[in-house]
């Protein structure tokens, strides 16, 4: 879809143009633009409202947690984005609803404005003339036409990896909120970039349309709710923008409800983030607006902005900035609003003219973007690379996993799964998600994987394990995370279950019957200083499969958590075999076409039936010594090999694997294999590395060459360029022996 | 379950001799281990090592090599190493075969061994 070429369907609602003000009145005519897309492939995001429910129902799940996102939410606090985006998730619809419900059209700072009006020329640059001006958009080092913008933007867009961003432009033109009301509000969808503009001052109308795209006409004719309404479904579809530019001028700036404050005593708009004094200069600037591939894109009266002088020494602020007409408010990566546009090189700091519908939309769009996309890709690389790439080899447990990213933006990062073979041949399963997401949330990740890891290989209970991840995630503070931890042990055909505020596994029983395994919930980690740990074991036989994954996997919006439990027992209900394949099958089953909105971590375990053959591939590690042994065993007991013979048998073998590990190579890297089938009443091992056995060696390992040749009725070696391959033979022996 | 692969229990010495008793499964992993961990439970005021491997589940070649190994050491120190196997077990037959009672006796049972 993206890279189709931008089309205006509907271009007959510009505004009357000209010198003046452009305030209040219903009879005058304000544009809205309403610029909207989605970076990349749109693979579904969800309601903004949904956001707020998922993120109440975790709250519900987590209240410790949530205590402390709020607590931490504070300016400059390390988990200052976490709090933000609980507060952001709200933004959308009420923000907007407070704008056209407007609280400021008794604003004092009103009269002055108009006062304070500049040379509108002299602030942009010099070519701009007064017949056929381009919109200048502040970007930061250089100005281009928002045609170029538009097509940068798309080529942000087309850059973007799968799952991508959705970024919203929204403000509000008229100074009158309640005279106008008007919003600027989009979705983006695709590479398709949707202009809403129109005239809505006296009819209340919004004409507009989707510059591309297959869905024309999205906004056409709307009234200013209707719009709103088409907007909000379309979000309900595709889910909320990752980040908003806002719009607006300083008089609209001042109803921000961050960083801008007005001054009662002068009754100016002050930036309390950057500590300086806005002014809004209502004078349109361009009469005309410069093509935009193949169309006119219409433009509503131009404002300016600009900062006059700094802020009043109450407000605490000292450092006269550069003015300001738009900001960008991240969702989902949280973050603070930021001031959009600083002026060019070479630009009077005394203001900027710009379109402020459009300038400020698509730089916000684009910074946004930018911002967003930067993050998101970094968090993605970041969370990618911390991912095991290879689940281990855990003879009688067959692990499949997945990540999937979250489909928009900045919902990278913070859920992870991990799977370990302890000291004595059981298996811990990790899966774990950090409160919130982007680069903190993978770093966090990051932090809490490796500390999880030892603590496992350590070799403490469950339970244990949870209690030191909370100490851990206390003194190395940041955010909370849940947590599942569950150790098998396929010898006792058990699996021990803690969680840490984790939504519960699914649990398969050979039959496909299909339960939660429920276990005390607990409290995330890091969230309570002594929270209490319970573990739970369940029968794990053979033909069982244990289901464990972060909520992105069952979460939909405006659902219970329930009905996405419900609905992935169903899908769990009839699996392939084939683990691998089980697990892309749930995530079929589970995420819909546009992806998951969320983070999906997924680590699907299945204790294997009694097997024909025993084929295993191991590190060139001491380590898998036992993972070796173990498996060998239980392979040989489910064959009904007496015990004498089975402990036999796992010592010759054992020896064959010693050496492959001694002689692997490249040392460290290496893989070897073993094998076991029954041949008549004969037992055949094969242990083949890719190493070569040396005569030294042979001699070096004397006593393990006596025992594989004692314990076997037939022991041969043989070597090519690939590697050697030992063969140990032995017919059972049965309690005879 | 075993948190870990094997351990080492190091009784208080007594008529000469101390008793460590070897739980769980000797290989290569951490055979290198267990015999620094061994060598250093054993006093110098002993004259007697009882190395008690009734609860030892699986032992290879690295296990016996521990066993030569500390047979030597001790008796560079004029120590004696003494071994509880068994009668019916897979690390007998696995110490047998690699002819350990060259190097130290081996007894069924731990009272047999203090007898």
């Amino acid at each position: 879809m993206h890279g189709g070429p931008v089309r205006v369907l509907d271009r007959h609602a510009r505004g009357p143009r000209g010198p003046g003000r452009v305030l209040g009145g219903a009879e005058q005519l304000c544009g809205v633009v309403a610029v909207a897309g989605v970076l990349g492939d749109a693979r579904g995001e969800r309601d903004a409202r949904a956001d707020v429910e998922l993120r109440a129902r975790d709250e519900a799940r987590q209240p410790a947690a949530e205590q402390l996102e709020v607590g931490a939410a504070g300016p400059g606090g390390d988990d200052d984005e976490v709090g933000r985006s609980g507060a952001e998730g709200a933004l959308p619809s009420g923000e907007l609803a407070d704008h056209d419900l407007g609280d400021g059209g008794d604003d004092p700072s009103r009269g002055t404005r108009a006062e304070r009006a500049l040379d509108p020329v002299g602030a942009v640059d010099g070519d701009v003339g007064d017949g056929e001006r381009p919109v200048a958009i502040p970007l930061g080092e250089e100005r281009r036409e928002p045609a170029l913008e538009l097509r940068a933007a798309r080529q942000l867009v087309g850059l973007r990896p799968p799952g991508a961003a959705q970024v919203r432009a929204e403000g509000r033109l008229a100074d009158d909120p309640e005279e106008h009301g008007q919003i600027a509000r989009g979705a983006r969808e695709g590479a398709r970039i949707v202009l809403a503009f129109g005239e809505l001052a006296d009819q209340h109308r919004v004409q507009g349309g989707e510059l591309a795209g297959d869905a024309p006409g999205r906004l056409g004719g709307a009234t200013p709710a209707e719009a709103r309404g088409a907007l909000e479904a379309a979000e309900r579809e595709r889910g909320p923008p990752d980040a908003v530019a806002r719009l607006g001028d300083a008089h609209e700036l001042a109803h921000e409800r961050d960083g801008v404050a007005r001054d009662p005593a002068q009754g100016q708009a002050v930036d309390l983030l950057e500590g300086c004094v806005l002014e809004e200069v209502d004078e349109p600037l361009f009469d005309h607006v410069p093509p935009v591939a193949g169309g006119v894109l219409p433009c509503g009266p131009a404002h300016q902005v600009r900062t006059l002088e700094p802020a009043p020494a109450a407000t605490g602020a000292t450092v006269p900035r550069p003015s300001r007409i738009g900001r960008v408010a991240e969702r989902g990566a949280g973050g603070r609003a930021r001031g959009v546009d600083d002026p060019a090189p070479g630009v009077s700091d005394e203001g900027i003219a710009v379109d402020p519908l459009l300038g400020a939309a698509l730089e916000g769009l684009r910074r946004a973007a930018a911002e967003v996309g930067v993050e998101r890709a970094t968090a993605e690389t970041l969370q990618r690379s911390l991912l095991p790439t290879n689940l281990p080899e855990a003879p009688g447990l067959r692990l499949a996993a997945t990540y999937l990213p979250g489909s928009s933006e900045a919902r990278v990062g913070g859920d992870w799964f991990d799977a370990l073979v302890l000291r004595d041949g059981s298996v811990a399963l990790i899966i774990g998600d950090v409160v919130g997401r982007g680069i903190n949330a993978a770093a966090r990740m990051a932090q809490l994987q490796s500390a999880i890891r030892a603590y496992a290989l350590e070799g403490l209970s469950p339970a244990l394990v949870l209690e030191r991840m909370n100490a851990f995630a206390h003194e190395v503070s940041g955010r909370p995370a849940t947590l599942l931890f569950a150790v098998v042990d396929l010898e006792a055909e058990t699996a021990t279950l803690a969680s840490a505020g984790h939504v519960p596994p699914l649990l398969i029983d050979p039959a496909g019957g299909c339960t939660p395994a429920e276990t005390p919930p607990g409290t995330p980690v890091g969230a309570a200083a002594f929270p209490h740990y319970e573990e739970t074991v369940i029968a794990f036989p053979r033909g069982s499969r244990l289901v464990m994954f972060t909520d992105g996997l069952i979460e939909r919006p405006g659902e219970n958590l329930a009905v996405g439990l419900e609905r992935l027992a169903h899908a769990s209900a009839t699996l392939p075999d084939d683990v691998a394949e089980a697990a892309h099958r749930l995530v079929d089953r589970l995420v819909d076409q546009h992806g998951a909105h969320d983070d999906v971590a997924l680590l699907v375990a299945c204790h294997d039936q009694v097997q024909d053959r025993l084929e295993l591939t191991v590190p060139a590690d001491p380590a898998a010594l036992v993972t070796v042994r173990r498996g060998l065993g239980r392979w040989l007991r489910g064959r009904g090999v007496p015990e004498t013979d089975a402990y036999e048998l796992q010592v010759a073998c054992g020896e064959a694997a010693a050496n492959a590990i001694a002689h692997a190579y490249p040392p460290g890297e290496a893989y070897f294999e073993v094998r076991a089938s029954e041949e008549g009443d004969e037992i055949v091992i094969q242990v083949g590395d890719r190493g070569r056995w040396r005569t030294t060696s042979l001699a070096m390992g004397g006593r393990g060459l006596k025992l594989m040749r004692e314990l076997t009725d037939e022991m041969s070696v043989q070597r090519d360029t690939e590697g050697t391959i030992v063969t140990l033979r032995r017919r059972r022996r049965a309690e005879a022996a | 379950m075993a948190p870990r692969l094997a351990e080492l229990d190091v009784s208080e010495p007594s008529e000469n001799a101390v008793v460590i008793s070897l739980s769980g499964e000797v290989d290569d992993s951490n055979a290198g281990q267990i015999m620094r961990a061994i060598a250093d439970g054993v006093p110098a005021s002993v004259s007697r090592l009882i190395l008690d491997l009734s609860d030892t589940r699986y032992l290879d070649s690295s296990g016996v090599e521990v066993i030569f190994n500390l047979a030597r050491d001790l008796s560079a120190r004029r120590q004696e190493l003494e071994l509880v196997v068994p009668e019916k077990s897979g690390v007998r037959r696995v110490l047998e075969l690699c002819d350990v009672t060259s190097v130290a006796p081996m007894h069924r049972t731990l009272d047999e061994a203090q007898a």
